[in-house]
């Protein structure tokens, strides 16, 4: 039975899940330099050993209110396409490995910005995970309203 | 398989740099025809590709190369006299032999080049050359046959392991130049043999039986083969490129330590923390300058270019070449490259006239096309100038008109060389006819965006007749600038200062803002200059019109101010490109990591412009006005620049007496003060370095630079690194000073310049300097 590896986080009470390989780390942040006029999705900037990251509120990448980058903020560094992105999220969670036949399609009743993100769900034990398209998660030019 | 790999990427790097050095060598053959040393270079060239590609089982491109070669020792032997015609097969054949490389580069094989027709023209060219040379007298064939005979041997490189790497023994170099005997050099041997230590040449000298100039010459031919291998490695562009940043992140961790230390101000730390800071300066210049290369390189494919089009053309072209050695970093030779072809097709295409129309215009029938290069302040200036007919200002004016980018009313007052920039517009053209080449209107405004793309500049100027100069001032380097940091909001944001020309504090009393209509503008000098709030082009809440500063920004030829709530200092910051999702939003050239870890964001200075609405036609009434007011002279005091360690400091001129240098060993000490014995008085010095708590070293050198400041019978030395300029201050630009020592910073020759506080140096050098003391010689009090 074939099992991919995800790595979890909760976004507004909901689970969501990446698969391990496209998460380069994970950690926690309090500075961020907001970026005037950028896509609302774009949370800040800050710096990564030197390096300048980009922080997506995934928030508002799903049609919610933006978070208040103040304190500590938890970032999912996901590899990104060329160059590292961060996702901001409200809490880590495990690494669980899923069989493939806990997986589903997402609901036809899930609408909204959320749907555009997520390619299907995982059934756990006692909750569900969606999981992240990771290129959709951080497109900041998707258009937000 | 893997040693086979590196051994063909080798070959591939040398052949390139080969095949460039044979295009050049050939276009120079084609001038000075007789050139022998050039024949015979190119053919060592061409015979060293020959042997290896055969080594590589490489067979069209050993086929190939041995037709060349053929020919050329055709021309080596005199058997064929040099003509343009066989230059440009040789040339031909060359362009067979890059394309081959290319297509071994690419596939590792040679691929479905065809080199025959190449191989035909060749043969064709030496039945022909045989047949003009067999009318011809065969005059110095035979003659001339027998010497260059070794050069077949000697010189060729078996690579590619060349053996001429190794020191070659100094008996064998004797002998050979026949300063000494072959058997007097074995008996010397045999001798080291026996346990003599001396050195072979020492023993011949000594046993009488060469001569000391002979040895020495012998000594001098055996080093350069030496130090050409050895004083150079290859480097992988990559790892360069991986150690630049790293020593980006090092400024960028040293910034940080400096500013924790000096809060917490234990001395011990601060002289290791700018110890540190000196070290990382020096690597950091240490990296940047592996990264210069000299502007030839891209140069040297010119000439092939200048030949090849004005054969095409029939015109008659003459290439010169001046500065070819001055460095700019590798990133920005290449972004410079393309442009700067295009500028000297363009000049050859358009700039430069028909042979005959030269002579109907009383020039010679060659033109001239010269390429300079020199550093120019803090950039590198690039110029491409002909000698041709010059650009016809009425019609770029009549076309810009047609194509609706100007009034005809505007043209009257508008500057020569404001219309001929109209060049760079997009789909602009006057050529009469469009050529293959160029006129088609794309290419100028393309060369335009990209040398802007790297923080360049392009301009143009041309007198009717005598010629055209294109310019292109180009940045030394990318990754590191000089820049201001402001706060707008409660957000720092980082400005690059070669586009600030002065700072301006607005009290809301002596100076203020006033809106035209709505519109913030600044009077300037008499001038107004139009005002972009900051904080208004981020879209963030806006700020009052007091307590802030305008920066006088330049950007695409436009002037403007810039306010912001504050201005804090002046630092280099690593260049961190943006993602690009930011691009869109077109304010932010990149990002930086400030001295406190933060990101900041830095502005893009001309689309802020753009942004804001400031029409390049306020500007043309700005320059206008200023160029009215030009004349009067301008109301600033006359300051002296120098230079303390990092920092500029500015002294009023007329508070200086004199400017000494004194050797550092005529600095003796009376207490805890330097002093110098000057004119038969004992002369306090005051190092500025101290006083106003600069970072950095003591120069190095023999002697100090002080500034001598006299008052009556009484003097005091005020200790700089180095005296820069001497500069007039626009007194408006400058902000009060936080720090002790300075009465304020102001912006001079576009660098952040602090003004001293002479009485508060002098007193520090002389407590008692401004009382009233009869005793004149009391000048230090032990």
């Amino acid at each position: 039975m074939a099992s991919r590896q995800f790595a979890t986080f909760e976004v507004a009470n909901q689970l969501f899940g990446v698969e391990v390989h496209t998460v380069q780390e994970v950690l926690s942040y309090n500075e961020y330099t907001p970026v005037p006029l950028a896509p609302p999705a774009i949370g800040g900037l800050f710096n990564l050993r030197g390096q300048v990251i980009a922080a997506v509120d995934l928030r508002v990448q799903l049609g919610l209110a933006r978070k208040a980058l103040q304190g500590p903020v938890m970032n999912v560094i996901l590899r990104g396409d060329g160059e590292p992105v961060s996702l901001v999220v409200d809490r880590i969670g495990e690494v669980v490995d899923l069989d493939d036949d806990t997986f589903e399609p997402p609901p036809d009743t899930l609408s909204g910005p959320t749907r555009e993100l997520v390619v299907g769900t995982f059934k756990l034990d006692g909750r569900l995970m969606l999981a992240l398209d990771v290129n959709q998660a951080v497109d900041t030019q998707r258009a937000t309203t | 398989m893997e040693d086979l790999g590196e051994i063909v990427g080798e070959f591939l790097m040398e052949s390139h740099e080969n095949l460039d050095q044979i295009d050049r060598d050939l276009v120079q053959l084609e001038q000075d025809p007789n050139s022998r040393d050039l024949i015979s270079r190119i053919f060592r060239a061409i015979h060293t590709i020959k042997g290896t590609s055969g080594f590589l089982a490489f067979g069209r491109l050993e086929k190939l190369a041995h037709a060349g070669e053929s020919l050329l020792s055709k021309l080596r032997d005199g058997a064929q006299p040099v003509t343009p015609a066989t230059i440009t097969t040789l040339l031909a054949t060359i362009d067979g032999v890059r394309s081959l490389l290319a297509e071994i580069e690419e596939s590792g094989n040679e691929g479905q080049v065809d080199v025959e027709a190449t191989i035909a023209q060749v043969n064709a060219q030496m039945k022909t050359g045989e047949a003009a040379a067999a009318e011809a007298p065969p005059a110095p064939a035979a003659e001339t046959a027998e010497t260059p005979e070794p050069l077949d041997e000697t010189p060729v490189r078996p690579a590619p392991e060349p053996v001429e790497n190794q020191r070659r023994p100094i008996g064998e170099i004797l002998v050979e130049s026949g300063a000494a005997q072959a058997q007097d050099v074995g008996s010397a041997l045999a001798q080291q043999i026996e346990g003599d230590e001396r050195k072979l040449g020492t023993i011949l000298l000594e046993e009488g039986k060469a001569q000391p100039a002979a040895v020495s010459e012998a000594l001098q031919a055996q080093t350069p083969k030496r130090s050409i291998a050895d004083s150079a490695i290859r480097v992988d562009v990559d790892l360069l490129d991986t150690l630049l940043n790293m020593v980006g992140e090092l400024v960028l961790a040293r910034n940080q330590l400096v500013r924790g230390v000096m809060e917490i101000g234990d001395t011990t730390l601060v002289r290791s923390a700018q110890r540190l800071g000196m070290i990382t300066s020096e690597l950091q210049e240490g990296i940047m300058k592996t990264r210069m290369q000299p502007i030839e390189h891209i140069w040297s494919k010119l000439p092939r270019v200048v030949r090849d089009l004005s054969n095409g053309l029939g015109k008659q072209v003459q290439l010169v070449m001046q500065g070819k050695e001055t460095e700019l970093d590798r990133s920005l030779l290449e972004a410079v490259k393309d442009p700067l072809t295009h500028l000297v097709r363009n000049a050859v295409d358009h700039g430069i006239e028909e042979p005959d129309q030269r002579i109907a215009s009383g020039k010679g029938p060659e033109g001239t096309l010269t390429l300079r290069a020199y550093h120019e302040g803090g950039h590198v200036a690039v110029e491409v100038a002909d000698d041709g007919a010059g650009l016809n200002v009425d019609r770029i004016a009549q076309k810009a008109v047609e194509n609706g980018l100007l009034r005809p009313d505007q043209i009257p007052n508008m500057d020569r060389r404001d219309i001929m920039a109209m060049v760079f517009q997009p789909g602009f053209s006057t050529a009469a006819k469009v050529t293959n080449v160029s006129g088609r209107g794309v290419g100028m405004d393309v060369v335009k965006t990209n040398i802007e793309n790297i923080g360049g500049a392009v301009s143009v100027d041309s007198t009717p007749g005598e010629g055209t100069v294109w310019r292109l001032t180009i940045p030394l380097t990318l990754a590191i600038i000089q820049a201001l940091t402001v706060d707008c909001g409660d957000q720092r944001y980082v400005v690059p200062q070669v586009a600030v020309l002065e700072l301006v504090f607005i009290d809301g009393q002596s100076t203020k803002i006033e809106y035209a209509s709505g519109a913030p503008v600044y009077r300037l000098r008499g001038k107004l200059l139009p005002l972009v709030r900051l904080d208004r082009a981020l879209g963030l809440e806006v700020g009052t019109d007091q307590g802030v500063y305008i920066m006088v920004l330049q950007a695409d030829g436009r002037r403007f101010g810039l306010v912001v709530d504050r201005v804090l200092n002046t630092e280099e910051v690593v260049v961190k490109a943006l993602n690009s999702r930011f691009k869109d939003i077109g304010l932010y050239a990149g990002a930086t990591i400030l001295g406190d870890g933060k990101v900041g964001l830095i502005l893009d200075v001309s689309s802020l412009a753009r942004r804001s609405h400031l029409t390049a036609e306020a500007e043309r009434q700005n320059l206008a006005a200023s160029s009215r007011a030009g004349g009067a002279p301008g109301s600033g005091e006359r300051l002296l620049v120098t230079a303390v360690g990092e920092r500029r400091v500015a002294i009023p001129l007329d508070t200086v007496t004199r400017l000494e240098e004194f050797p550092r060993e005529r600095i003796e000490h009376a207490g805890s003060r330097e002093v110098v014995q000057y004119r038969g008085q004992i002369l306090p010095l005051v190092r500025l370095s101290h006083l106003l708590g600069a970072y950095g070293e003591e120069p190095e050198g023999d002697t100090v630079s002080v500034v001598v400041y006299s008052e009556g019978a009484r003097s005091v030395a005020l200790v700089v690194d180095r005296i820069v300029d001497i500069a007039e201050n626009s007194t408006t630009a400058r902000r009060d000073a936080e720090e002790d020592g300075l009465v304020g910073t102001a912006v001079i020759q576009q660098r952040v310049t602090e003004l001293l506080d002479v009485r508060r140096a002098i007193l520090a050098a002389d407590p008692n300097f401004y009382n009233d003391l009869e005793n004149d010689d009391l000048l230090v009090e032990a």
